[in-house]
């Protein structure tokens, strides 16, 4: 459903993606491990068409989406969001809006009745699990939820516009173990309707919440399989030394 | 970049089942010394490293854990702390067959052997050389070493058959034998389990040093 195909990302002359070919699985929890700067969140970003916003990047390569290349110019941006949807290391709820208009706000650009609003937000804060602490204040601004709340809050407003795929950069990266664990336990729930595919420098993350991993190292990818075989008996030495800390 | 605590703690802890391990086969040995001479104070020795044996065992145990929960391992290190678990299980119980020995040696106090043995001491030989050789590949984490060790166990097997069919004969032969030959039977099945466990040694450290898991080909 979704796979790159040589891709290659540099910003200036500096190529920071060396030709990445990656399918990744449907309806399971992907996850991209590696050291810093090996060019993970890169490749994250060139699925959602991130790279189109900074200047000097360059994309080149496919990346097939129902096997369309999302970069060909035919190809509306607008729609690919909507149908990759996109989850940040940091919450990033719209400050200014109440926790509803958070959710609200893809819907409702989407054109649906203010009754489908209604119903598409309590559905979408449902399944990110924050409906019980929320339910109650729909009308607060989103800024007084906890940071693990609004992280959640953030995954309920991109799952309201229906995405196939759900790409997460470090969500957890600054929660504490408890809103970690209930991020990680509704990653497994959404993979019934969504793909995902999870950016995370936590490889005890990876090991538990993902069926498929994929290492990266220095814009290469290194080694990808099912997730029990790369933390258990990976193939290539390189991934060993990462994920038992004998380098990087 | 410079090795991590957390490896060097590694590697104390494979050091530390190599040490349980040595323990046991003195266990073993001394076991069969004591009980082919009779000798009931060698044999009170023997039963009294079994606490050594199972402290090590205790220990060992607890340490592994901490480590696991400390520093959430993975691959090779994972594998060695898994297999590390399993093994002082088996040298666990290689230590008790030393001990069960020593306490045959008891249980003919004031009796003499019906014959000099000749087949239990070569058996030992057998099975503590494969404990041996198990221990030593785990400690060098050595899967080509560690898969020499099951074949060369069809031996100590054998020798257990040929020993139970002796001591089979001797009973028939004359009735006063059976106390003895009842002893020989278990000290021989004993030493056979021995060898059993040092190939669930080596299975363990192919396991650790390979990622390979085999299945028990025995029914």
């Amino acid at each position: 459903m979704l796979e790159s195909r040589n891709l290659r990302v540099a910003f200036g002359d500096k190529e920071v993606l060396h030709g990445i070919d990656l399918a990744i699985p449907q309806n399971e929890v992907t996850a991209i491990i590696g050291p810093s700067g090996c060019g993970k969140s890169t490749f994250l970003r060139a699925l959602n068409l991130l790279h189109d916003l900074t200047p000097t990047a360059r994309v080149t390569g496919e990346i097939l989406f129902h096997g369309e290349n999302i970069y060909d110019s035919s190809v509306d941006p607008v729609d690919i969001r909507r149908r990759i949807g996109m989850v940040f290391q940091k919450a990033n709820p719209f400050p200014t809006m109440s926790i509803f208009d958070n959710v609200a706000f893809g819907p409702r650009l989407l054109g649906l009745s203010r009754a489908d609003v209604k119903m598409r937000v309590e559905e979408s804060l449902k399944r990110a699990a924050i409906w019980d602490e929320a339910k109650d204040r729909l009308k607060a601004p989103a800024t007084d939820l906890s940071g693990g709340q609004q992280q959640r809050l953030c995954i309920a407003r991109a799952l309201a516009v229906k995405p196939e795929i759900l790409l997460l950069d470090e969500p957890t990266s600054a929660l504490d173990p408890i809103a970690t664990a209930k991020i990680e336990d509704l990653l497994n729930d959404l993979k019934k309707d969504v793909t995902i595919v999870i950016v995370t420098h936590n490889m005890q993350q990876a090991a538990r919440a993902s069926d498929h991993s994929a290492y990266f190292l220095n814009g290469d990818l290194i080694e990808f399989g099912p997730t029990k075989t790369l933390f258990e008996k990976p193939s290539d030495e390189r991934t060993e030394a990462y994920i038992t800390g004998r380098f990087g | 970049m410079p090795e991590r605590t957390f490896h060097k703690d590694v590697d104390e802890l494979v050091a530390r089942v190599a040490r349980m391990g040595a323990l046991s086969c003195k266990s073993v040995h001394e076991g069969v010394e004591a009980f082919a001479a009779l000798d009931v104070e060698a044999a009170k020795r023997v039963i009294a490293m079994n606490q050594e044996i199972n402290h090590a065992d205790v220990a060992i145990e607890a340490r592994t854990l901490d480590l696991i929960a400390h520093h959430q391992p993975m691959a090779k290190d994972l594998r060695t702390l898994g297999a590390s678990l399993k093994i002082i299980t088996y040298l666990d119980r290689i230590g008790r067959y030393g001990y069960d020995i020593a306490k045959a040696t008891l249980a003919l106090e004031g009796k003499e052997h019906v014959r000099k043995l000749v087949g239990i001491p070569i058996m030992r030989d057998k099975a503590v050389g494969l404990l041996d050789r198990s221990l030593d590949a785990f400690q060098s984490r050595d899967a080509v070493k560690a898969r020499t060790i099951q074949p060369d166990d069809d031996e100590v097997d054998g020798l257990y058959d040929q020993i139970f069919r002796e001591c089979l004969t001797y009973m028939i032969e004359e009735p006063r034998n059976i106390t003895q030959c009842t002893q020989y039977i278990l000290v021989a099945r004993h030493l056979e389990r021995v060898g059993d466990n040092a190939g669930k040694i080596a299975e363990k450290t192919i396991y650790m040093a390979t990622g390979e898991r085999r299945l028990d080909t025995q029914a």
